[in-house]
């Protein structure tokens, strides 16, 4: 196999080239560290929020209220005025304000809480809802019976004695009821027991896409380098010639991605527990499919690319704009909905449904298949154009 | 392996016909016509320099004999096959001007990358990469870096992985670029014992010294024809009988005035305006009558020599110019 020349050639090349093995080898797994800090876990209800809280009524389930709210770990609570609620909030001290206006466990004519949001942190808002809703049904049963008890009396008619009597067993005994479970409206059933993150799952592969772009894109620019030192010349002229060129070049960029995915999914494996070994051979399969890919993208933008300066600021800019659309950067579920639809047409986005469907939902090669077959597709695709534009450009027979 | 692998030592080609042969070659880009009728023939064992100058099509012939521009018409055939089939391909060997080498390997390393896509089979790589080195004296630097090397050896380098695929027809395309004296005369050396052993050599070239010293015949390609082709000194016979070649110096460039008698004697100019190159009559008086017209235009030349005409003279006198 003539092809087997070039990949020496561009091994030998990348071995030597310190910079590039850092960049290669070394820089990815860092970044995916990172990542993996920065979204493991941040599932949602886990981030610890700063709240800036006021009261304006002297009730005491207000007291309760906020004890409680501030007492749970992920709630970073301080409790100020209500002007100082919306300067922090307004200045980016607090990430959501809170106002206690009125009692929490009577019925009154408007909400006893007031949420202070900042438009670009409407999350938080979200979070305290979800935590105050929380703090209601964990903490504070009896507040929270009482309260929808005052709202049906208002909706019905006021409750006999007997049943105001009853009602008071009833909201004594809440905390024994919720603790047995009997007052849960839900109970969660996660469908995995795993040791890793699914967040760490999710950016390891998303992490690996991203950088199997940009080292096929730098290990395809030594065509533009190759071109004007003469070797691509003495290659086309060579009895391997086009084809022995950019199938070598082709099997490289599997390789080094294959060699770049086994580095990054083994630091995923080892620092966050992520399903790697058990899945070894849909790992494999997805780090293959994926690499060429990743070079079908990239020997294309080197083939149409004049000077490495040319083809650096092409490939940027492709590889920057599949990462976006295709998820490497936020996962798609949070784009709107077009944007995710057009995430389906990047290679980015099967690539990382393939690596989650491999390590974190343990698929089957069947299932993956899809996944493979069109990764292979960007693949066959690019080595075509590739093919076709070098011959035009070399015009040999 | 692929069908098309030979063992190194297997003689590609046996035919009699020339490494290269050219007639009639019409050929360009689009609607612009480069090579207007180009003829040229190179035998076996000879080394024939190709001088023209820039955009006369020397780029242009490069790639067609190499298969790369389809004739519009006439005829490239290598070793008697048309230059754009594969076969012809393999029977050429490619030293480009720049060192198309890769780098970061070493000159071993590189010969035996380019000796597998030459078709070499993986067995045989190791014997052929020792032949080649040997035969261009490169064995001293084999496992060194080509990035690590000076240019002379980067050049040698450079000419070694043209002959690993055992090519009757050698293409150098400016084998002297960044190449000092010594290594200079090294590369003339290899050149020769090169063409000694039976290969077509054509040189690409616009050092005329590089070219007189190795080259048996010259071709000079002017607006895209061979405007003159044949053994160098019978060239200089036929268009100088009786003439030699006048070279003079100066200090800083002439005036206009001293320009003109200088152009009246023959004689024309570098870039810098300083060196004035041209032929006058082998007699007492072709002579004479220079330093007398110089005297009278008073001008002070720093050198003035007289010496038989060469290339540069045979070059200026056919394109109208002597920058190469």
């Amino acid at each position: 196999m003539m092809m087997g020349a070039i990949v020496r050639a561009m091994a030998l090349t990348l071995m030597r080239d310190r910079g590039a093995l850092m960049m290669t080898f070394v820089l990815p797994p860092v970044l995916f560290i990172l990542f993996a800090a920065v979204f493991a876990g941040t599932g949602g209800e886990t981030s610890a929020i700063k709240i800036a809280a006021a009261r304006t009524t002297e009730a005491p389930s207000a007291t309760a209220f906020l004890t409680a709210l501030g007492h749970a770990s992920d709630n970073d609570l301080v409790l100020v005025t209500p002007e100082e609620v919306r300067a922090r909030v307004a200045d980016g001290r607090a990430d959501v304000g809170l106002v206690v206006r009125g009692d929490v466990a009577a019925a009154t004519d408007k909400p006893p809480l007031l949420v202070i949001t900042d438009p670009a942190r409407n999350v938080a808002a979200a979070l305290l809802s979800a935590r105050i809703q929380r703090v209601f049904t964990d903490d504070l049963p009896g507040l929270a019976i009482r309260r929808v008890a005052a709202q049906i009396q208002v909706l019905v008619g006021a409750f006999s004695p007997e049943q105001t009597s009853r009602l008071e067993q009833s909201i004594a005994r809440a905390p024994e009821l919720v603790a047995g479970g009997g007052a849960e409206l839900m109970e969660r059933q996660p469908l995995t027991r795993r040791r890793s993150e699914p967040g760490v799952s999710y950016y390891a592969g998303a992490i690996a896409m991203l950088f199997l772009l940009f080292s096929a894109v730098q290990g395809a620019g030594s065509l533009v380098d190759e071109r004007r030192s003469g070797v691509f010349d003495r290659i086309v002229m060579s009895r391997g010639g086009v084809l022995a060129l950019v199938g070598g070049k082709l099997a490289f960029l599997i390789l080094q991605g294959l060699a770049l995915s086994a580095v990054l999914f083994a630091v995923a494996q080892i620092v966050y527990g992520v399903n790697v070994l058990p899945n070894f051979w849909t790992f494999a399969a997805v780090a293959v499919a994926a690499s060429a890919a990743a070079a079908g993208i990239a020997l294309p933008l080197a083939a149409v690319s004049r000077t490495r300066q040319q083809a650096q600021t092409l490939s940027t800019f492709a590889v920057l704009l599949l990462s976006a659309v295709g998820g490497s950067m936020v996962p798609r579920f949070l784009m709107p909905e077009w944007l995710q639809q057009a995430g389906v047409l990047t290679p980015t986005a099967w690539g990382i449904e393939a690596f989650q469907g491999a390590l974190w939902r343990g698929e089957g090669m069947a299932t993956l298949a899809p996944s493979l077959l069109i990764l292979l597709g960007w693949a066959a695709a690019g080595a075509a154009v590739t093919l076709w534009f070098i011959r035009r450009q070399v015009r040999l027979a | 392996m692929s069908a098309a692998a030979h063992q190194y030592d297997d003689p590609i080609d046996e035919s009699p016909a020339p490494p290269l042969a050219i007639l009639g070659l019409t050929a360009g880009y689009g609607a612009r016509t480069v090579l207007a009728g180009v003829d040229l023939v190179l035998r076996a064992g000879t080394v024939t320099a190709l001088v023209g100058p820039n955009g006369a099509g020397k780029s242009t012939l490069v790639r067609a004999i190499c298969g790369r521009i389809p004739p519009r018409t006439g005829v490239i055939r290598i070793c008697g096959i048309p230059a754009a089939e594969s076969e012809a391909r393999a029977r050429i060997g490619l030293a480009p001007q720049d060192i198309a080498l890769y780098r970061a390997l070493t000159i071993a390393e590189n010969l035996a990358v380019f000796a597998r896509l030459a078709g070499v089979r993986r067995a045989d790589v190791a014997a052929c990469v020792a032949r080649v080195m040997a035969r261009t004296g490169i064995e001293e630097r084999a496992n060194e870096r080509i990035d690590r090397l000076s240019g002379g050896w980067q050049r040698r380098a450079n000419v070694a992985a043209a002959l690993v695929g055992n090519p009757r027809l050698l293409v150098l395309d400016e084998p002297t670029v960044g190449v000092d004296a010594p290594a200079r005369a090294d590369l003339a050396a290899l050149v020769q014992r090169l063409a000694a052993d039976g290969l077509g050599i054509l040189v690409i070239t616009h050092d005329f010294a590089f070219a007189e010293e190795v080259a048996e015949r010259v071709a000079i390609l002017s607006e895209g024809r061979i405007a003159l082709e044949g053994r160098l000194a019978a060239l200089i016979a036929a268009r100088f009988p009786n003439q030699r070649r006048a070279a003079v110096t100066f200090a800083t460039p002439p005036s206009a005035n001293g320009r003109q008698v200088l152009a009246l004697r023959g004689l024309t100019g570098d870039e810098g305006g300083t060196s004035f190159s041209g032929v006058v009559s082998d007699t007492p008086e072709g002579a004479g009558g220079l330093i007398a017209a110089l005297k009278v235009a008073g001008l002070v030349p720093r050198t003035i020599a007289f010496e038989a005409a060469g290339l540069d003279a045979l070059y200026a006198d056919v394109t109208g110019s002597n920058h190469p």
